[in-house]
């Protein structure tokens, strides 16, 4: 089963990044099952993905497939919980050794021949003064590290926003607004939590017909699309997100079709914030057949 | 329900190396594959996914099963799981409406149960891996670079042998951070 050709770092990053086909899938799959060495080459690619995302250090287009990433593997998204608990509680332990350095000092002094009393009050008084030196230290370093997390995050941010800005002033140009007669205002989320925002969508004949119009807040992080297919014998698809102006914004491949019993549907989640304000369509195509078998399904973001 | 006993876990172990050492050390490997698999593929029960693969594994030997290459096996036997878990997961989870549902964990910066598993399982660790994980992960950019370095130097190690060891311990607490998250 073994291929003697070296596993593409290219492929086993789109693997781990959910961007592999059903075929290369496979094929990594076989590969690492096979060699251990190359399962721990995956793996620290694994992981080094998961510190270049906590660091900033992902492209856009990789931020966005990571983070679409968290909502399909929940196990990585625990990880990402757990790394950032380590990381907050060796800085609180770091912080309570002194205390403990202090108080040792307290008994020092005490032992020295100093009366118990002064002895303590000056003990405490170095602890105090250790502590409060060492916790403006870390703190020093802790902002610090947070002003240049929030630097890649912003310069990030100004990145995709310069992009969508671009396609809405082109779409804008172009098309009036779009709400009409058949638009389904979605319902305001739970404030204050994380959210997922579920939307069914049906295959739309005309671009300038009915769209669903979908309200996202800004704690909705998730938006899980239903989409029913017709009749069809196809059970796995191509799901491109396409911004007005024809662009792609994402892409899954791979999909399975499901029923249940009344209709059949493909279920995709995309990150709210692939999704930017404005028309949108995503595409549905059979795999192994040609872009005019394919379906459309219209919608309208509103932020 | 098939329960795996001992005869056929020795027909397992036995398949994976000459002897119980190398059989165990095998059989982790193959057990950290196919958690990694069923992550990978989406699934939250990786453990138990990849104990019910091999299971079936030991099963199909202990009955006479001509098994020539395990791993490769244990990797059909764990596709096939996967597609059951799949046909398992709810299809009328939609319905007509728009509805809006949280997310099944809470924000990672809230205090709470998170924070006490983590607790609780950092305990159970002894007290030299728990006091590695969390110096590896104190600091940041150019300061936890060379700490790391330094840590690497101080065990006699290379800094990737560092980095699989604590990647090691903290595999141990996830894997104990899950069970305590989802406990009944």
């Amino acid at each position: 089963m073994a291929d003697s050709a070296p596993l593409d770092d290219v492929a086993v990053r789109r693997y781990l990044l959910g961007r592999a086909s059903a075929d290369e899938s496979s094929e990594v799959e076989d590969r690492y099952f096979d060699n251990p060495d190359l399962f721990d080459r995956i793996e620290e690619q694994d992981e080094a993905l998961t510190q270049d995302y906590l660091a900033g250090r992902l492209t856009p287009a990789e931020r966005t497939d990571f983070e679409q990433t968290l909502a399909t593997m929940p196990r990585r998204q625990e990880r990402l919980a757990l790394i950032r608990q380590l990381q907050r509680r060796r800085a609180k332990q770091g912080e309570s050794g002194w205390r403990r350095v202090g108080q040792a000092l307290a008994m020092f002094i005490g032992d020295i021949g100093v009366s118990p009393r002064w002895a303590y009050a000056l003990g405490a008084a170095c602890a105090v003064l250790i502590v409060a030196t060492t916790w403006l230290g870390s703190e020093v370093v802790r902002l610090r590290s947070e002003v240049q997390d929030a630097t890649v995050a912003r310069e990030a941010a100004q990145r995709e926003s310069s992009a969508a800005r671009g396609a809405l002033e082109a779409e804008r140009t172009a098309r009036s607004a779009s709400q009409t007669a058949g638009a389904q205002p979605s319902p305001a989320p739970s404030p204050g939590r994380d959210n997922i925002l579920a939307v069914m969508l049906t295959p739309g004949l005309l671009r300038d017909g009915p769209v669903t119009r979908v309200s996202l807040a800004q704690n909705v992080v998730l938006v899980r699309f239903g989409l029913v297919l017709p009749e069809t014998d196809a059970t796995r698809y191509q799901v491109a997100l396409r911004a007005s102006s024809g662009d792609e914004r994402w892409r899954q491949s791979g999909v399975r079709a499901r029923e249940d019993g009344r209709r059949t549907q493909l279920l995709v989640e995309i990150p709210s914030a692939v999704l930017e304000s404005g028309q949108l369509t995503l595409v549905v195509t059979p795999l192994g057949q040609p872009l005019s078998a394919s379906e459309q399904y219209h919608f309208a973001v509103v932020r | 329900m098939w329960v795996l006993d001992q005869s056929a876990w020795n027909a397992l172990l036995t398949r994976l190396g000459p002897d119980a050492d190398s059989a165990g050390v095998a059989y982790d490997a193959l057990h950290r594959r196919l958690v990694r698999f069923f992550e990978w593929h989406g699934c939250l029960a990786t453990e138990d996914h990849a104990d019910t693969v091999l299971t079936r594994v030991a099963r199909k030997i202990h009955d006479g099963e001509q098994v020539l290459n395990v791993s490769a096996y244990a990797l059909a036997i764990a596709r096939y799981v996967l597609r059951e878990v799949a046909a398992q997961r709810k299809t009328s989870e939609f319905n007509d409406a728009i509805e809006t549902v949280p997310l099944a964990s809470p924000a990672s910066d809230e205090p709470g149960e998170p924070a006490a598993c983590l607790d609780s399982c950092l305990e159970q660790l002894p007290p030299h891996n728990r006091d590695l994980v969390l110096q590896y992960y104190d600091g940041d950019g150019r300061r936890k670079i060379t700490s790391h370095r330094a840590m690497a130097d101080r065990l006699g190690i290379t800094e990737r042998a560092l980095r699989l060891r604590v990647f090691r311990i903290r595999g141990a607490l996830e894997q104990c951070v899950h069970r305590c998250l989802h406990a009944a």
